[in-house]
């Protein structure tokens, strides 16, 4: 899973530009997929990965090389989508009290998933599984981040522990439940 | 062994345990409509999610990166000498 060597990392470390270019260069494409997943939304993931980078190139000096690089990068681009789906989730909970509360939950869970799709997240979508992605987004944070570490970035159980400091134990039910979640959850969705 | 024990069982199978719990849901769905259909359900989710593709990263993207990192110094680590550079988020 490393793709950059340690001695980019240790320029990077000293504000070597171009060794940071080639870290972004490593992971921008997987972190970007990561992103889209959870986000649903491609300029809003964007700016997610834009944000991770950031962290990291700020936080580089206090990375910790016990550990392996992309567990911490994956660490950082978790935290940053989770916050994202978090200050979206309160602005909706916001907007329904002021109207009143009487939209209907599909209304509530479209609002959540992908505020305002550009042409460009709607091509994307079509050229995947768009009921399998809206399911995803409709995932709680806790599930949606284990399912997308699984299957989106085939990581091990064993690394989806490390990103997440918790127990494998603890990984393998979160999984669990996001499974069932989502069999339900597309087992509701309309054939399309 | 019940459905239920059945079904929360075969979640394992996924992960890739082979334990004795696992190979006895194996079992039982083998002989169980609700928990065959529980187990093609469940293969069905994984084939959903792995066909999601992979994406490459928009045009543009690491440029803009690029520039935002240009305007930010990098905190000094926690130990150690560090640099001159101080400041904090
Ligand atoms: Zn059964």
């Amino acid at each position: 899973m490393e793709r950059v060597e340690q001695g980019v990392l240790f320029r990077a470390q000293t504000g070597d530009l171009d060794a940071f270019t080639a870290i972004v260069q490593a992971y921008e494409d997987q972190l970007y997929t990561l992103a889209f997943r959870f986000l649903s939304n491609s300029a809003e993931a964007q700016d997610a990965v834009q944000e991770t980078f950031l962290r990291v190139y700020t936080q580089l000096r206090r990375y910790d090389e016990r550990f392996k690089f992309t567990t911490w990068l994956y660490r950082i681009a978790t935290n940053v989508c989770i916050d994202r789906l978090r200050k979206r989730k309160a602005v909706s909970s916001l907007d329904a009290e002021v109207t009143d509360g009487v939209e209907s939950l599909q209304d509530w869970h479209e609002r959540l998933a992908s505020p305002d799709p550009s042409p460009e997240d709607l091509l994307m979508q079509s050229e995947t599984c768009n009921e399998v992605q809206r399911a995803l987004g409709d995932l709680p944070p806790l599930y949606q981040t284990v399912i997308i570490l699984r299957y989106i970035q085939e990581l091990s159980l064993q690394e989806i522990s490390d990103v997440l400091h918790v127990p494998i134990t603890t990984v393998k039910t979160r999984i669990h439940r996001g499974r069932e979640a989502l069999k339900e959850l597309l087992a509701r969705a309309p054939v399309s | 062994m019940t459905c239920e024990e059945a079904q929360r069982s075969m979640h394992y199978h996924f992960d890739g345990d082979d334990h004795l719990h696992v190979r006895k849901a194996r079992a039982h769905a083998a002989s169980c409509t609700d928990c065959g259909r529980h187990v093609m359900d469940l293969e069905m989710v994984e084939q959903g999610l792995r066909s999601l593709q992979k994406f490459a990263a928009p045009p543009g993207l690491r440029d803009r990166i690029l520039e935002a990192v240009r305007e930010v110094p990098q905190k000094r680590p926690l130990r150690g000498t560090g640099g001159l550079m101080t400041r904090e988020q």
